[in-house]
């Protein structure tokens, strides 16, 4: 087989090339930068112009990034790049650096200037540590004097800064709502049951007829106990008697059946057939009853039902235990650096429900509770900016309250209307009145001696020290930049 | 229509421009007047590159490169008294491809396209002509990893289905439609190629053209249903166009030009090149026997290329309208055609009407102060378009 490559070479040349080999086998070896590679088109037809002459061309592709054409070529001898494989980012590269070209610095340096400069810049650099880098601190102490005193002041909901006149700070209002559901037992006793039923006829000896209304009492006499009562249920009219000689008395009564009902529960009340009964303001000569079937349906029991008292005691006791939650839980709600009184926690009813009312039978009473808890809240930031404020109020001629940690102690907090009346006790120290800025001014640059001298002469001052870094004895001064300079006061 | 979802171009066109053809063997340049009713061609220029500069749409010296570019850039404005700052790249099938796309538009519901749904629809557009054009490369170079740049994406057709066309996307209320787009596009090596040669230059590039696709556009004047096939017989390379009732179909680049002629002449009379060039311009020496191995391999590349392009066979009666250098080659071009034709009774080339074309054919599209190039053909295609080209491009 014989190669040809086509690098540089149009169609028409390879084909020539090609043409002017004896070999039936020829490769055709294409590079990266044969112009042939981009057009599939120009390839098939160099194949095909080459097999038309009887020869077998194969394809070598030196480019790995150009083995995508091999399956376009059945047989073709795609056989492993070797070359070089440069990526179009690596070629934009390339062509970036050569478009940008600086230019370079190339600087000579005398060595005797070399030696002089050396020391030179160690001078200059030691100066600018010194003068950059040198720190000192002076502290300063200073007799002190406890200033207590006791203030009252108001949290108010709506006020937005602390003022001074009345005192107050602005208050919170924080809300809280908690249901609950309790239960007791009932303590009330009822008798129920069913009345006895039945029919009685009424017999009247007397000449006239008589009405009986509705609720006529009729009256069964026992040996044992009261009478029992039984009422008519319908309003009846019982004939007068009629003569008949035949009968021993000479007369037949008058009679009528009426339907009758027990005035209360009992089975005492199922009499049996054949009772004798009284009607009520009549005399047993003129009227009698009896009853020609058994009595029947009368019974009795005893239930336990609810009180007006049971509910009392079991809302008395919800309310007591749900207030005490409520009174955790809405402390709870307090965020850090606010102070919240559980003496300012008050609480409304929203809703009570007993799941029975009084007289309905029951075993045990429920009761659903839900209570709202409203407190109020301020921030300890506010009470301890008044305090101090109001404490300086107190502070001698020639002296000043040292420092903002005033100790601030809530005695007593009572709800009062809208707004919360806290009784404070604030706590400071008092110390003589100096300027740090002055004294920084004083000192500033000037040697140990000087500033140990100026501090001593200064009444106020009870004592001082004094720290360098770095602390050379050869160079025993503090500091010439302001911002090197520490002042720090402590109070003895 | 013309800026359909916005996806053309927008902005004023500069009032002079040079249409610039970066040929195989040599470069053209016109300038022309973009302010005139038609453009009007103020000057123009041609010059060949130095041998071996440039190879197949590689340039493979390019300080020569550039230094015939712009010579011929100075050469065409020596009469207009100035040279414009913008540059058209008119460009052939090696550096430039073209085809349309159509493209089945779905949409969720029906009525008047507009707001969140145009712009759904745009994005959609653009994810599938990518893909498209990605397949089209695949095609070309056999490359599944290519990179390219659009230069151009212009509505051709607009019709919801089934088959009733419409004038504009506002015209759209059905759920389904078929938008289609003639695109033109280059490879990434050839847009670095056109970047670098616009900075060295110092000049602005303004416009890039297909112009091979632009004969087939400018043609369409006279016959807007045009089908017919285009071949531009280059220096190193031959492009083919098929435009089908008014579509262009595709696009696709033979590797033999009018350069290999001269070499077949340079090794049959032993003659150095640029003397064997000079023979055959004269035509002397060339004869159907010494060149018919050539146009052999032209008319079956032709072929080959015909067939990739157009799925469906072609009509044997269509046109084939063809220029460029070999194009003056055309009494023997037609003798090799009628022997190639014996031996290849059922070329589908045998029945197809040849029909060469000068600058003179498209007169009526521009005015000139200059006596018109009869050899600038495509570059004079391209000229007559700009102002079309502008409105429906995006570069």
């Amino acid at each position: 087989m014989q190669r040809v490559s086509s690098e540089s070479l149009s169609l028409w040349a390879i084909l020539q090339k090609i043409k002017s080999l004896e070999d039936r086998e020829v490769e055709v070896v294409f590079s990266a930068v044969s112009p042939l590679l981009e057009n599939l088109l120009g390839l098939k037809v160099l194949k095909e112009a080459v097999e038309r002459t009887g020869k077998k061309l194969t394809f070598l592709f030196e480019d790995r990034n150009f083995a995508y054409l091999s399956p376009f070529f059945n047989e073709a001898a795609i056989k492993g790049a070797t070359a070089v494989e440069v990526s179009p980012a690596v070629e934009e590269k390339s062509l970036a650096k050569d478009r940008f070209r600086f230019p370079g610095i190339n600087l000579k340096f005398n060595r005797r200037f070399l030696l002089l400069l050396v020391p030179i810049f160690l001078v200059v650099a030691s100066i600018l540590s010194l003068y950059y880098l040198a720190t000192a601190k002076v502290v300063v102490y200073l007799d002190s004097e406890p200033l207590a005193k006791n203030l009252e002041v108001l949290a108010q909901p709506g006020q937005k800064n602390p003022a001074p006149e009345p005192p107050t700070i602005p208050a919170s209002e924080i809300s809280l709502s908690l249901t609950k559901s309790e239960s007791s037992p009932s303590s009330g006793q009822k008798k129920i049951g069913e009345k006895a039923t039945g029919k009685v006829t009424i017999y009247n000896k007397t000449t006239l007829a008589v009405n009986f209304p509705a609720g006529a009492i009729l009256t069964k006499a026992r040996i044992n106990g009261d009478d029992l009562r039984f009422l008519t249920k319908a309003a009846v009219t019982v004939p007068a008697r009629t003569d008949e000689a035949k009968a021993v008395s000479g007369y037949l009564p008058g009679t009528v059946e009426v339907d009758v009902g027990a005035e209360s529960f009992g089975s005492d009340y199922n009499l049996p057939a054949n009772s004798d009964f009284t009607l009520v303001a009549k005399p047993t000569s003129d009227f009698v009853a009896q009853n020609l079937g058994d009595f029947s349906g009368g019974s009795e029991r005893q239930i336990t039902v609810v009180t007006g008292e049971d509910q009392r005691k079991l809302l008395e006791a919800t309310s007591l235990s749900l207030k005490d939650e409520l009174k955790k839980s809405i402390l709870t709600k307090v965020v850090s650096g606010q102070v919240a009184d559980e003496a300012s926690v008050s609480f409304d009813l929203v809703s009570k429900t007993f799941d029975k009312g009084v007289g309905e039978e029951t075993d045990r009473l429920t009761l659903n509770l839900e209570i709202r808890a409203k407190a109020l809240a301020f921030w300890q930031s506010d009470l301890k900016s008044l305090t101090a404020s109001l404490l300086t109020s107190f502070v001698p001629e020639g002296y000043e309250l040292f420092g903002s940690d005033q100790e601030i102690e809530i005695i007593k907090t009572e709800v009062s209307g809208t707004h919360l009346k806290i009784l404070t006790r604030a706590k400071g120290f008092i110390v003589p009145k100096i300027d740090p800025d002055e004294i920084k001014r004083k000192i500033l640059g000037k040697d140990v001696a000087f500033v140990s001298a100026y501090l001593n002469s200064l009444s106020k001052i009870s004592s001082h020290s004094l720290q360098r870094t770095p602390d050379f004895s050869f160079f025993p001064f503090l500091p010439f930049r302001a911002k090197n300079l520490k002042i720090e006061i402590i109070r003895k | 229509m013309f800026n359909f979802l916005g996806l053309g171009r927008s902005g004023k066109p500069p009032a002079t421009a040079t249409v610039v053809d970066l040929g195989t063997t040599e470069a053209k340049a016109a300038v022309v007047d973009l302010m005139t009713f038609n453009p009007t061609l103020l000057g123009f220029a041609r010059g060949s590159y130095p041998e071996g500069a440039l190879l197949s749409g590689l340039v493979s010296d390019w300080g020569q490169f550039v230094g015939t570019v712009g010579e011929v850039l100075r050469t065409s404005s020596l009469t207009v008294g100035f040279i414009p700052q913008d540059l058209v790249y008119s460009l052939s099938g090696e550096f430039i491809k073209s085809f349309t796309v159509d493209l089945l538009i779905h949409r969720r519901t029906h009525g008047v396209i507009r707001g969140q749904e145009k712009l759904e629809i745009k994005k959609e557009v653009e994810r599938l002509l990518t893909l498209e054009v990605q397949k089209e490369f695949l095609a070309l170079t056999g490359n599944p990893q290519g990179q390219f740049k659009v230069i151009q994406r212009s509505l051709v057709g607009l019709e919801t289905l089934p088959g009733t066309r419409v004038d504009a996307l506002t015209s759209i209320h059905e759920p389904e439609f078929k938008a289609s787009f003639a695109i033109s596009f280059i490879s990434r090596q050839t847009e670095r190629l056109l970047m670098k040669l616009t900075q060295d230059l110092k000049k602005r590039w303004f416009l890039t053209c297909d112009q091979t696709f632009m004969v087939g556009e400018l043609l369409k004047r006279q016959d807007p249903g045009l089908s017919a096939a285009f071949l531009d017989l280059g220096g190193q390379v031959s492009d083919v166009v098929i435009f089908y009732r008014g579509r262009v179909l595709g696009e696709r680049t033979i590797p033999l030009g009018g350069k290999d002629l001269t070499e077949l002449l340079s090794q049959a009379f032993r003659l150095p090149l640029a003397e064997a060039e000079i023979k055959k311009k004269e035509g002397n020496l060339l004869t159907v026997e010494n060149t018919i191995e050539y146009w052999a391999l032209l008319f079956q590349g032709l072929e080959k290329a015909l067939k990739e392009i157009s799925a469906a066979p072609i009509p044997a009666t269509w046109p084939l309208y063809f220029w460029g250098g070999a194009a003056e080659l055309d009494s023997l071009r037609s003798q090799a055609l009628e022997k190639f034709l014996k031996t290849h009774p059922q070329s589908i080339l045998r029945n197809m009407s040849w029909q060469k074309l000068s600058g003179a054919a498209f007169k009526a599209n521009f005015s000139s102060e200059k006596e018109k190039p009869d050899e600038f053909q495509a570059v004079l295609a391209t000229v007559s378009l700009i102002p079309q080209r502008y409105a429906t491009s995006e570069l």
